[in-house]
């Protein structure tokens, strides 16, 4: 039956446009019926085989008068405190105490226990079993009542959730630790909780054949580009999937260009970071059942932000800004231009490390090539060990795995000291730039090979090629270079250097938000003049 | 911003500057020495003026068209069949001087960097890349060279800085001490330079604001002499009447720059500068051919034609010079006045004949 | 962007280098690294025996006593370039010139002519400009092969004898560069330092064992590329005066009190100019030199040097020492008929249209140019004392 129904509204979801006289005849049949008893027993082949969806009947009002109801949760998914006493006492005794609603009148009962017996926040009425099924699975309790073809449902939810922590992987000396939680109301309250403007949207759907998540986009109505989240409400729209369990997989299927190595939606953990973007005009994805939060456009500058960047004063993060960007260079270059170095320009080299380069080679086995390569892959089985491993394994491990494996292999003369040392501070580079780790990884071993194969000529060609590909990507119509190489000299205020806040007068023109000014009149902030 | 596909008035800015400039430091620095001995700087005076005055004529038709590039706007000006025979000229004209600078690249890289290395190679390498980015479109360039831009002129202000404490300023004077002829003649060679603005005539139809294309046009001529006096008044300080014999003088200046033993040896960089800076100039050249081809043929999507045509250029870099003292020999003899009656003499006689049809009506 | 493209594309592009790939690879310890060049012809027949410093890695490292980390070798043939390539025979290594330090070319070498290695280090985009160029008094050869304790790869240690040397103003480093704009200069005449093989006795049992040791001398000049002979440290200051390159270094002045011991006088900065001027046909050659010390050292008894009128003294006569020096040198450059001051260059910068006429006859007006010398020399400070310990 939930398969001959979940086929049904896949049908649906498929060819929405021709299907429209199938649909009406299947609504018809989706109907309640006023009996209590078939609605039960159709709902009940419904959740056939199903323990944990519970049926508890019973009666509301006196034993003369009362009227045969039934409500459906699934256990575990409601808070059953909830459901005894706002609910079920309510209608059981609490009716009867008060004589709040008049159980044999002609009136529209349902609507009667809504206005004055339901003591939940949030109920609804409905009169479809496709909603009716669609909500019991996403935990909310439906009344039905003997007598009547519509059924209410009360939003009770609550199940066991990890509490809000400190987010594991965007670790911060200063500024907010709350990162998010599995659970999309929570994520949606954080965020809310930082802005509080009713201009701060949150546009739910659900996605997904099967898992049916809850995904929920949130922006600034006003600085969001209108036509960046009309886009985006289309791409996602034609999500047809049977699952998202994570939101890489809507990332995956809204992409500008899928194939390319470099991400155009950036992800965060933490609400204080979403703020910010929201703020500046972009877009957040919300999705149920994961912490990661979706942020777009997202351009090739936030790789060397952090939001503590705008937490610590200017002169200092303008430094480290410099710093991330020369290990996003090393990280990506530095291998390839050590084997450059080594087997064609040899004249490039100052001499006295040449010669100690060359006295560190001596009677390696492999060319500079092989030995980069190898060590080069042994650092991304660490990580990724490092990174697999069981906790208590624990990171001592891969530690004195690298460091045992380094010193071994230099001193046996398998590798030169030089190789673990570039190896290693590369390695090292990455992870100041985590977010493009995995395009850093690829670009890695491609200017690898280049340098291999035709040296600086070979690397600079790649260069080339990269730069190409990266001036023809955009993410939602943004220029993914955006602002470096678009013209935009102004955005640079926040790239290659960190004005302080009270200079960042505008948002970052390239999001293409109407509502510009993001300080007041204000300026330099100066101590009160003495009288 | 979200772009509409075109390139900024400062991209084109960047990219004049880089055209112009990419080849020019490396090669002509030694065959404008060899007619103006120390006074070569003051050419580039010479050279912004006539710069001006060809950014001027280029603009001007431009704007009369503007969205229109010479090759469509010179049939509507000398009828159907003229037309077509200009664009034609255009189009050959665009592959030889793409060519040319192919084959300029490779003897570069060839016989400082990679003695050993056929020079297919290097040519074949280059096309692939400028294939890639033509097919990207010229937006894609466009950004490209707005990234290279600073590294490119960081780069060479910074060889020239650091070679300051090499220079010997003795080597510049006595000023003028043969008079006004040779520096004439070494402003002649130079002319082929600032022609290669030809390209805004291809380009105009796809700049955000065409109107500014003059103010863009003249700045970028105006830097790309000032920063030209910069470069050559350099080398000759620092190599004096070497600069006349050294192939490659300012490679030679980046190979001899050495401040306090450590900084030096800064021969990567000019591979730097020089394959960026002759990427875009390559590209922005095969761009201007196929596009000049497509709009000969009537064809809407000029992507089909980019690899061939690439291919007939690196086959043409090849095999159209047998050595390097030909390929200077031409630069500096007969390719001047063709190159000259392309780049300035048609868009002269087009403007001219545009604007008296234009009162005849 | 069409995503099929890009795979297309990096396809071809790998394909592209991986399938011809590695013409110019060469892994750096199959090179052999050549720290320093000596030049030297034999005798006989005219060829060119190069001799090579080659580093080995390997023995940099290590901690032997007093070992050399070079391995020195020598090639003949009948070219700079031809020897260089015959090395190979030798080494099984190809050598690695870009790092080369220094260029000894020996006496004789020299005194044949040098253009032809000069073509071929210029030609070549291998050998740096920043090289050191040194005659050497002798051979080449033994140069290479002299002992040197403070490192253990000799050509780096002439390099530095050279910037080190270049404090005393007795002698000037010149590197290729340099030495090519010299030389390659119709009317100038090129200088380089000199290098010399000295032996000194050890002292203690063994008198036969020799220790070998090198030392900068004097300074060869060169006229139209070929050694024409050498100033002596005393003439190179002279000749240094002129073109402004004393950096430092002692001025010894009469004392003041007589005695024999010298007053030391330090030199601190200096600056000099040449004017020349064209009358009626003749020309002059003016050439300024100021000079600005310290009293370094002064012998005891000394004159009070807190008095003004003895520092003015004092000044006198070091522009005496100063001129004396200039003029010798002038008299011995005179003599070779070399002009290493750039006087004729002087002469073009001035008056570049009579220059035409003088250009061609320069060699026979060098000899009777008129010149004179001015100089003024300055005495800043006396150092920390005013007077002479017990002065009187």
């Amino acid at each position: 039956m939930v398969k001959r129904l979940l086929q049904k509204t896949r049908l649906l979801g498929k060819n929405s446009k021709n299907v429209l006289p199938v649909s009406l005849e299947q609504t018809e049949s989706k109907k309640l019926s006023k009996s209590l008893e078939k609605n039960l027993i159709k709902l009940k082949e419904t959740f056939s085989g199903n323990s944990d969806v519970i049926f508890r009947e019973f009666n509301i009002g006196v034993h003369n008068e009362c009227v045969p109801a039934v409500i459906i949760f699934i256990d575990g998914m409601v808070n059953i405190n909830i459901v005894n006493e706002n609910i079920i006492k309510a209608l059981m005794v609490d009716v009867r105490i008060a004589e709040s609603i008049p159980l044999n009148g002609k009136k529209d009962l349902i609507a009667e226990i809504e206005k004055y017996a339901l003591s939940a926040a949030d109920s609804k009425e409905v009169n479809n079993s496709e909603e009716i099924i669609e909500g019991i699975l996403s935990g909310d309790t439906i009344l039905l009542v003997d007598g009547y073809d519509v059924s209410l449902k009360i939003s009770a939810r609550g199940w066991e959730s990890r509490g809000v922590t400190e987010s594991n992987t965007e670790a911060v000396v200063r500024g907010p630790r709350e990162g998010y939680t599995e659970t999309l109301r929570t994520n949606t309250v954080l965020l809310r909780r930082k802005i509080k403007s009713k201009d701060l949207i949150f546009e739910g759907m659900k996605i997904g054949r099967f898992t049916k998540t809850d995904v929920c986009i949130a922006y600034i109505r006003g600085i969001a580009n209108e036509k960046i989240v009309d886009e985006l409400k289309k791409r996602l729209s034609k999500i047809d999937i049977d699952g998202i369990l994570e939101s890489g997989y809507i990332e995956a299927f809204i992409e500008d260009s899928p194939f390319s190595i470099f991400p155009t939606i950036g992800n965060t953990e933490k609400p204080d970071i979403t703020a910010a973007k929201l703020l500046e005009g972009r877009v957040a994805i919300f999705t149920d059942g994961t912490p990661i939060v979706l942020t777009l456009p997202y351009l090739f500058v936030e790789t060397i932000q952090n939001s503590e960047d705008y937490y610590s004063r200017p002169w200092h993060i303008t430094f480290i800004r410099w710093i991330r960007f020369s290990a996003l260079i090393s990280t990506v270059f530095l291998p390839a231009i050590y084997i450059a170095g080594q087997s064609y320009h040899h004249e490039m080299i100052p001499t006295s490390l040449l010669i100690t380069m060359a006295a560190a080679r001596e009677g390696i086995p492999f060319p500079v090539l092989v030995e980069i390569i190898i060590m080069a892959i042994i650092f991304e089985v660490l990580r990724e060990a490092g990174v697999r491993m069981p906790k208590p394994v624990g990171q001592a491990v891969s530690i004195v795995g690298a460091l045992v494996l380094g010193e071994a292999a230099v001193s046996a003369g398998i590798v030169s000291a030089p190789a673990v040392i570039v190896i290693a501070f590369t390695g090292i580079s990455g992870f100041l730039i985590y977010s493009q780790n995995d395009s850093i990884t690829i670009m890695r071993f491609f200017f690898i090979f280049l340098a291999g194969f035709a040296g600086l000529f070979g690397i600079l060609l790649g260069v080339i090629f990269v730069l190409i590909h990266m001036a023809g990507l955009r993410s939602f119509g943004v220029p993914y270079l955006a602002p470096i190489a678009t013209g935009t000299v102004g955005d640079l205020k926040d790239v290659v250097i960190r004005v302080p806040l009270w200079m960042m007068r505008n948002r970052p023109s390239m999001m293409g938000s109407k509502n510009i000014e993001r300080l007041g009149a204000q300026g330099m902030p100066k101590p009160p003049k003495d009288e | 911003m979200l772009e509409d596909g075109k390139i900024s008035n400062k991209q084109i800015i960047f990219l004049i500057i880089t055209i112009i400039t990419s080849t020019t430091i490396l090669l002509f620095p030694s065959l404008v020495y060899k007619e103006a001995k120390q006074d070569s700087w003051m050419t580039l005076f010479f050279l912004m003026v006539f710069g001006i005055i060809v950014v001027y004529i280029i603009t001007t038709l431009g704007l009369m068209f503007k969205d229109k590039t010479i090759i469509q706007y010179s049939e509507i000006i000398v009828g159907k069949v003229l037309g077509k025979i200009l664009g034609i000229i255009y189009f050959v004209f665009f592959i030889h001087i793409n060519a040319f600078i192919i084959r300029e690249f490779s003897e570069l890289l060839l016989s400082s960097f990679y003695p050993e290395t056929p020079m297919l190679f290097f040519a074949i390498g280059i096309i692939i890349a400028s294939t890639y980015a033509v097919r990207s479109g010229i937006e894609v360039i466009g950004r490209v060279s707005e990234v290279l831009f600073p590294i490119f002129i960081i780069v060479i202000s910074g060889i020239v800085i650091l070679a300051f404490k090499d220079m010997n300023f003795n080597n510049l004077i006595p000023i003028l001490a043969n008079g006004w002829a040779p520096v004439l003649k070494g402003t002649y060679y130079e002319f082929l330079l600032i022609g290669e603005t030809i390209v805004l005539a291809m380009l105009i139809p796809y700049l955000n604001i065409p109107q500014k294309v003059r103010k863009s046009g003249i700045i970028s001529i105006v830097s790309t002499c000032l920063l030209g006096i910069l470069i050559l008044g350099g080398i000759i300080a620092v190599f004096g009447e070497q600069t006349g014999y050294l192939r490659y003088p300012f490679l030679a200046v980046a190979r001899y720059v050495s401040v306090a033993g450590i900084v030096e040896r800064m021969d990567p960089l000019i591979m730097i500068i020089w394959i960026g800076g002759v990427f875009v100039k390559i590209s922005v050249f095969h761009y201007c051919a196929v596009l000049a081809l497509a709009q000969w043929l009537n064809i809407k999507d000029y992507r089909p034609l980019v690899l061939p045509v690439g291919g007939i250029m690196v086959v043409l870099s090849v095999i159209l010079w047998e050595n390097i003292a030909i390929l200077s020999e031409q630069l500096t003899g007969i390719v001047i006045i063709p190159y000259l009656t392309i780049q300035v003499g048609i868009p002269v006689l087009l403007l001219i004949i545009a604007k008296l049809r234009k009162k005849e009506r | 962007m069409n995503k099929k493209n890009i795979f297309v594309f990096l396809i071809i592009f790998f394909a592209f280098l991986i399938i011809p790939g590695c013409w110019n690879r060469s892994e750096i310890e199959k090179k052999a690294i050549v720290a320093g060049m000596g030049i030297d012809r034999e005798k006989d027949n005219d060829k060119v025996d190069l001799t090579l410093q080659v580093v080995v890695p390997r023995k940099v490292k290590s901690t032997g006593e007093g070992e050399k980390a070079v391995w020195i070798v020598s090639s003949t043939g009948s070219s700079v370039f031809e020897a260089g390539r015959n090395f190979g025979l030798q080494s099984g290594r190809k050598a690695l010139w870009s790092h080369a330090q220094v260029l000894v070319i020996g006496e004789e070498a020299a005194k044949k002519g040098i253009n032809e290695f000069i073509d071929y280090f210029e030609r070549d985009h291998e050998v740096r400009r920043r090289i050191c160029i040194m005659v050497a008094k002798g051979d080449a050869k033994d140069i290479m092969n002299a002992n040197v304790e403070i490192e253990k790869i000799p050509a780096f240690s002439i390099r530095d004898l050279g910037q080190a040397g270049e404090v005393t103003s007795k002698i000037s480093p010149v590197c290729l560069q340099e030495f090519i704009g010299m030389i390659s200069s119709k009317t100038s005449c090129a200088y380089t330092p000199g290098i010399e093989v000295f032996e000194e006795e050890d002292e203690k049992e063994n008198k036969e064992k020799k220790d070998k040791r090198l030392r900068l001398t004097d300074t060869a000049v060169f006229k139209e590329y070929k050694l024409r002979g050498w100033f002596d440290q005393y003439e190179t200051r002279g000749m240094l005066w002129i073109i402004g390159k004393v950096q430092s270094g002692i001025i010894e002045v009469e004392c003041l009190k007589g005695g024999k011991t010298p007053t030391s006088l330090e030199i601190l900065r200096t600056k000099s100019k040449i004017i020349p001027e064209i009358k009626n046909g003749k020309i002059t050659i003016t050439v300024e030199v100021s000079e600005l010390g310290n009293v370094g050292a002064t012998p005891i008894p000394c004159a009070d040097l807190s008095d003004p009128q003895n520092i003015k003294e004092l000044e006198r006569r070091e522009n005496e020492v100063i001129k004396k020096e200039i003029k010798q040198t002038i008299k011995k450059a005179k003599e070779f008929n070399t002009d290493v001051f750039g006087f004729g260059e002087a002469v073009y910068r001035k008056y570049p249209k009579e220059w035409e006429e003088l250009e061609d006859k320069w060699d026979e007006i060098f000899p009777n140019l008129e010149i004179i010398v001015k100089v003024d020399a300055k005495i800043r400070r006396t150092g920390l004392l005013s007077e002479a310990v017990k002065s009187e």
